[in-house]
């Protein structure tokens, strides 16, 4: 496992998949997040992004979210499966 | 296995009160229309401020009745809107309403997610049902649920339902009536230690306060259930956070520790329950892929946005004119049958005229609904919020504000309402506030008037022109409110910027019936309003007009009039009509007035006409044809505009589209912004830089004309 196993959602190129090891913070969004499903150990991909790059288009688990980059940078992934 | 219990007799005097809970996007609206019905009355729920309907049903001779409570992911409140959904459950709002039975609605494709609210309701202590929506979809991505798991699992019945089709809603309203004191469900066992946070709290708390609301007071950080505790008991905030603080170092780090701890006990109860298959590319990111595309899903979005005003204006046209005939014959009907005075002149040309010319734009509005369902029931409107997130988040707003200032479309008032899903105050204020700046339906009565008189075919102009005049008034205020938007949130509303989170549900093809519902729910508003705010103006203005009858030298006019039109003098008849309607209170209203009005290019009769329709935009048709017309139908009014000797030349009827685009002519949104904002200080506001605007605009608009058309 390599540093460049590791990055936030907001870094995440189209059609690539990873999993959650962390969100940061203690706040409304954080837990927004968490309420929504996305934690440790969720699988999510990146399908697309809008007209100037932002918000992204996500796949998490089986749903499709739409989240705005800024927000996606709070989301440590891990691109090797931890299962 | 569910103990089975014994079948209960109810009183048809007390009706069972059954709560929907549900994540959005999972067919709840749909599931509560069915079960009310098409024709069912509904109301809103008393005394709130978030919209929760409510509707009666009789189900084998028992009463029942359903609310529809807010689309949520979770009951963690961070406003007193958020906290609505709880109170109502746990009958702190008001303890005889307190629903005696829950029905969680939720989406089989993802019960993961869906189940995490279901989690929650668990532990409110009331009779829990589960309703399993689109597994008809689950099945046919090859996914299989196991119902009588997942109702051992979770402690409740499960029935599976198909809203639309209506397919399995006996079923569940026989489930409700059997398991109406069914065992309670199962709730989840909370490690001890937080329990015994709990219990510390609790003693501080007064005796009657739910666990819950403890609960959500300490997991949610700064949220609503804590200051509603911390307003009764101060010394609770201390207490809270010292509780924190402990959970924190047992390990139970707040806010994540509750969603990693009931995601945690939901995968343990769904183990065997679902048989999912590989997650692949569904037909839906295939169609997002270019939906969505910057390229392809702008495009498609700006065709789409134009398609659906060139369909208003296209397909509206041939039934207001069958509209049109039947309100001019009953008119004459009135005039012929009835004996000759005020009281028949009022009938046949204040209320037939006034109701008659604004019903006749009912078709407009029901298009522009059924576009509007069709947009929201395929999913769709989420995408076009995905598309220009990114556009409104530089004017301050969110993807979020798109979808009320899109229902602005149709009608500020419902957009304006609609505006409560944006958790951001701030936002939402600068929502409400430009809401009134997109192009309603109540502008289309006066758009599509000055197009026929002004930039028909008939005229010379091409015939695409009316179209893109009409797409013109909408882009109008598309462009303008966000710049507004962007404006207040530099200046009055300055803050730091709000959360986006946008589910992107499964396109689908949309149901008539759901559209229908809409579409109906749209008209009957609307002819709510025509009749009362609407009739009432227009039985003013008809009296402004007709008053005084008589001339300097004491004859009737009306009199007149009837004398010429039977010696078969219809020029001069008509003439004297005019001459009558000058001489008027609002006539003469309008000539003092007429100086402020000329920048724009408007004589008296438009100026008239535009004070006139300050209850309602739509009461300057019905004006503009008192001032006007020899007969009360819609084609002479633009045969008479379209007169040499009109004032409404191309360069005016621009500038009176665009003062109407702009300007906030409309009793009812200001009503609406007073009570949304709970203060009066917003609807002044809005109304003040409103018709600034739109006097500007008008202005700008007149040049712009004279330059073009001379």
């Amino acid at each position: 496992m390599t540093p460049s196993d590791y990055c936030s959602l907001d870094q995440l190129r189209p059609g690539e998949i990873a999993w959650v090891t962390h969100v940061d913070g203690t706040d409304d969004l954080s837990q927004r997040l968490g309420d929504l499903g996305l934690q440790k150990g969720v699988e999510v991909e990146l399908l697309g992004r809008a007209p100037w790059g932002d918000p992204l288009r996500l796949r998490v688990g089986s749903w499709r979210l739409g989240l705005r980059r800024q927000e996606a940078a709070r989301i440590h992934l891990q691109k090797s499966s931890i299962h | 296995m569910i103990p089975p219990v014994p079948k209960l007799i109810y009183s048809p005097e007390k009706p069972i009160t059954l709560a929907l809970v549900g994540n959005p996007n999972v067919g709840k609206t749909t599931l509560f229309n069915s079960l009310s019905g098409l024709r069912q009355h509904t109301a809103n729920y008393p005394g709130v401020t978030v919209e929760i309907k409510k509707a009666s049903v009789t189900h084998r001779g028992v009463h029942l009745d359903l609310l529809d409570l807010p689309g949520a992911y979770s009951l963690a409140a961070r406003s007193p809107d958020e906290l609505i959904p709880t109170q109502i459950l746990l009958g702190l709002h008001c303890v005889e309403c307190r629903p005696d039975v829950v029905v969680a609605v939720v989406d089989a494709t993802n019960l993961e997610r869906n189940l995490y609210l279901v989690h929650q309701v668990l532990e409110v202590d009331l009779p829990l049902i589960i309703c399993l929506t689109m597994v008809d979809m689950a099945e046919a991505t090859g996914a299989t649920i196991r119902l009588d798991l997942l109702a051992e699992r979770m402690g409740c019945p499960v029935v599976a339902v198909h809203p639309v089709k209506g397919t399995g809603i006996d079923l569940l309203l026989d489930t409700i009536l059997d398991r109406q004191k069914a065992t309670r469900p199962n709730p989840m066992d909370w490690p001890p230690e937080l329990v015994q946070e709990i219990e510390k709290v609790k003693n501080l708390c007064k005796p009657s306060t739910p666990d819950f609301m403890i609960r959500r007071a300490l997991f949610d950080i700064d949220g609503e259930a804590a200051k509603d505790l911390i307003l009764e008991k101060p010394q609770l905030a201390q207490a809270l956070a010292n509780a924190r603080k402990s959970l924190a170092e047992a390990g139970f780090l707040l806010p994540q520790a509750e969603s990693i701890k009931r995601y945690g006990d939901i995968r343990k109860r769904l183990e065997g329950v679902q048989d999912l298959p590989k997650a692949g590319k569904s037909r839906t990111d295939r169609l997002d892929a270019w939906l969505t595309h910057p390229v392809t899903g702008t495009l498609f979005f700006l065709l789409a946005m134009f398609l659906v005003f060139e369909s208003v204006f296209l397909f509206a046209t041939p039934v207001m004119g069958w509209l049109s005939t039947l309100h001019e014959l009953l008119g004459d009907w009135i005039l012929a049958t009835l004996p000759e005075g005020p009281f028949t002149d009022l009938l046949a040309h204040g209320i037939i005229q006034g109701v008659g010319g604004v019903l006749v734009f009912l078709p407009q509005i029901c298009i522009l609904f059924v576009m509007l369902a069709i947009l929201e029931d395929t999913g769709y409107m989420a995408r076009a919020a995905f598309l220009v997130d990114h556009l409104m988040a530089r004017c301050g707003l969110s993807g979020k504000s798109f979808i009320p200032l899109l229902s602005s479309l149709a009608c500020a008032v419902p957009g304006i309402l609609s505006t409560r899903v944006i958790e951001d105050r701030r936002d939402r204020l600068a929502t409400i506030l430009v809401a009134p700046l997109m192009s309603c339906s109540a502008r289309l009565p006066v758009y599509t008037l000055v197009v026929a008189a002004c930039f028909a075919p008939e005229l010379g102009h091409s015939a695409w022109l009316g179209g893109v005049m009409l797409f013109a008034m909408y882009m109008l205020g598309l462009v303008l409110a966000p710049l507004v938007a962007l404006l207040l949130k530099r200046t009055l509303l300055h803050g730091p910027a709000p959360l986006f989170v946008l589910e992107l549900p499964r396109y689908q093809i949309p149901n008539w019936k759901s559209v229908l519902h809409k579409v109906m729910d749209a008209a009957w508003s609307f002819v709510g309003r025509a009749g009362s705010t609407i009739l009432a103006a227009m039985v003013l203005i008809w009296a402004l007009l007709y008053f005084p009858a008589t001339d300097f030298e004491g004859n009737s006019y009306p009199k007149q009039v009837n004398l010429l039109k039977l010696e078969g003098k219809a020029e001069e008849s008509l003439q004297l009509q005019a001459k009558w309607r000058e001489q008027s209170f609002l006539g003469k209203a309008g000539k003092a007035m007429e100086p402020v009005f000329r920048p724009l290019g408007w004589d008296w009769r438009l100026s008239v006409a535009a004070i006139a329709s300050f209850p309602a935009r739509e009461v300057v048709v019905g004006t503009l044809a008192q001032l006007y017309a020899q007969e009360d139908d819609e084609a002479n009014i633009v045969k008479a505009l379209q007169g040499t000797d009109s004032p409404l030349t191309p360069a005016a009827g621009l500038s009176l589209m665009v003062f109407f685009a702009l300007c906030c002519q409309c009793v009812s949104t200001l009503v609406v912004i007073g009570r949304e904002t709970n203060s009066w200080f917003w609807p002044l506001f809005t109304f003040t830089y409103m018709t600034s605007l739109a006097y500007a605009g008008a202005w700008v608009a007149f040049q712009l004309g004279t330059w073009i058309w001379g």
